[in-house]
């Protein structure tokens, strides 16, 4: 084998130089210090969908006994005059506020083949109890850029237990059952506690917020994300009422 | 920036090669390098040196080579690894990526460093590789805590595979991997791997494909850890240890080899009609002979992403007609043909494996084709096994699953003279061939059914006792976006009637295997020298 060419010797000397520069820039995990807000601002306001994207639910197509016969299309939930819950709406860049207002413990069921609620906002290092709360077995299988993966079958009344420390970093995790082709849920890690995720109505809100310009993300798993700049004055309620393009 | 892409799929394919015809090693882990900044840095070298075509030079798995791959080459920043001793979601040993480094990755572009790479380079590059995710260098990681306990392994035996068996149903393997474990459990093709690629199910009865190794060890630890990335859960909650060995025991008995003792079909003679059916018992006399299939790489469009890398087949014949019975695992059945949705123009040398091509059920026809030189002559001397040559043709047999759905005949005949040109379908009376395919728990197996001999010898192959006939396989999975030259095929074979088989033939098949083994170092070769070129 006449492999490696001193082409490639070359190459590799210039490409070992580009990934040192790039290792060196890699983003270190946010950190966040709780602490006192005094004069804090809070932010409220709705999101809508532009556009139509009424969902049909979903036909079950076995283990009907445990399931039933279809399961509601949680992937898009539209409110009367189109309003859009289950939106994370997040404030970026803040390291330094309000203590956590999550519990250091969550529970993510799986009743009727589906995950409930469909999509959890979570903190760092929190433990999380995967309940299998049917009659047949499921298999939890999460996917994502490396916060917390796990893919371990669940037998029926048992659960998976992630153990504190387990989810390191903030993003977002997807969770699955590959028995089931059409469960899926979320679970939104959060990088600091000035998130929300807006309500059936397509509301939200977030309190105490130290004064400033803040880029906020909205996001949606079916739409994608979007980036609103806000201004957050002491002691005042700032708005933001934003629209999300159907797909 | 430029990589040589041809040079870099070469040297996978040579490496593939030289995993076919080099034997297995045994490594232990006496001379373990130190791990600090010197064995680091060495080990960076071996990595920009040969992975980061393919994992890339980030480590994310996006290297020049990727999209021509599936499965595509793992992130190594994720954290995520397919073949450990530890339990589903934990980083692996490091032992475990020393193992899967110097073993490779059966069915997939992964190859055996063990062959070319010493043990001490092996351990370096895999220090090297625990860079790439940083909660190896947590202090308070320790993989150790998270193995696996295999801690009674039951013996093979025909009870322990038998309890395997009633398992597999009980927590439903079969869902997924198929009722005889080929990978025929999905109705749809909708599962994806973490990073929303498409996935195939593992055909459990090719053991040569099998990621982490076909011993019931290694079976053992896939579903105890699961097979991270992958819709392949742990198991670990909710089999018992003694259970999961059986499992093993049942899954390593159901692996076959991928190639059978030598290269000649040797047909066997019976009284009576020849069996229209791939079903009928008649067949169990006919000895079985295995081909393994590769990708089309020798002209563009080059696939090498293949779903069926095996063919099992054997013949029958009578005073008048012969059959030939091909078998071969397909997980969907395709029986439509969508002619628009056929690729005709390529702008690059290789079939990208995903986006190219549209690789779902329901595109294109299932097919195989049987391949025999027209002139018959004595010695060694054969047309090209990629459909011939202008001056030597040859004739092919070519079943199709979409005639067979519209209820006419569905084999028909051909001439080739080269790649190049397409095939010739030969006029109506000349169509002598009968086919008759059946798929069923994700198989294929198809009766092709001629006369011996018959008055169009410029065109068509004649059958006598005595004779070695060489024959080759093109076969295409609709599913697997396979069609024209986006195939799998073999080299030459060679059919024989089993009826007085002089001494000296047999002597032929020993240099004719000589050839076969020359014929696939060319083969490497030919590809390499033709990309070069590009
Ligand atoms: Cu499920």
């Amino acid at each position: 084998m006449s492999f490696p060419s001193m082409q490639f010797k070359t190459l590799s000397v210039l490409v070992s130089l580009l990934l040192a520069g790039a290792l060196s820039t890699a983003p270190a995990m946010a950190s966040y210090t709780e602490g006192a807000v005094s004069n804090g601002g809070s932010l409220k306001g709705s999101v809508k969908l532009s556009g139509s994207g009424a969902n049909a639910n979903i036909k079950v197509t076995k283990d009907q006994a445990a399931c039933g016969d279809s399961v509601s299309n949680d992937t898009l939930v539209v409110g009367k005059g189109n309003t859009l819950a289950n939106v994370i709406v997040e404030i970026q860049g803040i390291s330094k506020g309000k203590k956590w207002d999550l519990p250091a413990k969550f529970t993510y069921d799986q009743k009727k083949c589906a995950f409930a609620p469909h999509v959890m906002i979570i903190r760092p290092k929190a433990e999380v109890e995967v309940k299998n709360s049917d009659s047949v077995k499921h298999n939890v299988h999460t996917i994502s850029k490396g916060v917390f993966n796990v893919n371990k079958t669940v037998a029926p009344g048992k659960s998976l237990k992630v153990k504190k420390n387990k989810i390191k970093k903030s993003g977002t995790v997807k969770v699955v059952c590959d028995l089931h082709s059409w469960m899926g849920g979320w679970w939104i890690v959060a990088e600091n506690p000035y998130i929300a995720m807006t309500d059936a109505s397509g509301n939200f809100e977030i309190k105490d917020i130290p004064p400033g310009k803040y880029k906020v993300r909205l996001w949606q798993e079916k739409l994608g994300e979007q980036i609103q700049e806000v201004e957050i004055k002491g002691g005042a309620a700032a708005t933001l009422n934003a629209s999300m393009a159907a797909k | 920036m430029h990589y040589k892409l041809g040079n870099l799929i070469s040297m996978l394919a040579l490496t593939a090669l030289a995993a076919l015809l080099w034997p297995g090693q045994a490594f232990s882990q006496g001379n373990r390098p130190p791990e600090n900044e010197a064995t680091l840095a060495e080990g960076k070298v071996i990595y920009f040196d040969r992975c980061v075509y393919c994992h890339g030079e980030l480590g994310d798995g996006n290297g020049p080579a990727a999209d021509f791959l599936d499965p595509r080459p793992r992130d190594l920043t994720m954290g995520m690894f397919k073949i450990r001793t530890t339990e589903s979601g934990q980083l692996p040993r490091d032992i475990d990526l020393f193992n899967a480094v110097s073993r490779g990755l059966s069915g997939t572009a992964m190859p055996r460093w063990e062959l070319t790479l010493s043990e001490d380079q092996r351990w370096k590059v895999v220090y090297f590789i625990k860079t790439f995710t940083p909660e190896f260098a947590d202090p308070d990681f320790n993989p150790e805590n998270f193995v696996v306990k295999a801690s009674s392994p039951i013996p093979f035996s025909e009870d322990s595979a038998a309890k395997g068996r009633e398992i597999f149903l009980k927590a439903k393997c079969w869902e997924c991997h198929g009722k005889q474990g080929r990978g025929d459990g999905q109705k749809s093709d909708t599962l994806q791997d973490g990073w929303g690629f498409k996935l195939r199910v593992r055909n459990l009865t090719r053991g040569w494909s099998l990621k982490g190794g076909n011993r019931p060890e290694d079976i053992f630890y896939r579903f105890s850890t699961g097979v991270d990335g992958t819709p392949m859960p742990s198991f670990i909650k909710t089999l018992s240890e003694e259970e999961r060995w059986h499992l093993a025991n049942y899954i390593s008995a159901l692996a076959s080899d991928k190639e059978s003792e030598g290269v000649v079909i040797k047909a066997a003679s019976m009284e009576g009609d020849l069996p229209e059916n791939a079903d009928d018992p008649a067949w169990d006399s006919a000895p079985v002979l295995k081909v393994p299939l590769t990708g089309q790489v020798l002209a563009q469009p080059r696939w090498q992403n293949i779903s069926v890398d095996m063919v099992e087949a054997r013949a029958l014949y009578n005073g008048q007609d012969i059959a030939v019975l091909v078998v071969w695992d397909d997980p969907f059945k395709d029986t439509v043909h969508d002619e628009s949705q056929e690729i005709k123009e390529f702008q690059t040398t290789y079939v990208k494996a995903f986006g190219d091509i549209p690789r779902k059920p329901n595109v294109f026809r299932d097919s195989v084709a049987l391949q025999f030189p027209v002139k018959m002559r004595d010695g060694a001397r054969k047309p090209h096994f990629f459909r011939g040559e202008t001056s030597d043709p040859v004739n092919m047999w070519v079943w199709k699953s979409d005639l067979q759905e519209q209820g006419v005949n569905s084999a028909e005949e051909f001439n080739a003279k080269g790649f190049q040109k397409p095939l010739a379908l030969q006029p109506g009376e000349s169509q002598q061939v009968k086919g008759m395919g059946t798929w069923k728990d994700g198989q294929w197996r198809v009766v092709l059914t001629r006369s011996l001999k018959n008055e169009d010898s410029r065109n068509d192959v004649q059958f006598e006792p005595g004779r070695l006939i060489p024959i080759a396989f093109n076969v295409w999975d609709g599913s697997n976006g396979e069609h024209g030259l986006i195939m799998s095929l073999s080299d030459w074979r060679f059919i024989a009637l089993e009826a007085s088989i002089p001494g000296s033939l047999y002597l032929w098949t020993i240099v004719v295997m000589l050839m076969v083994g020359l014929a696939e170092w060319w083969f490497v070769r030919y590809s390499r020298n033709k990309r070069k070129e590009i």
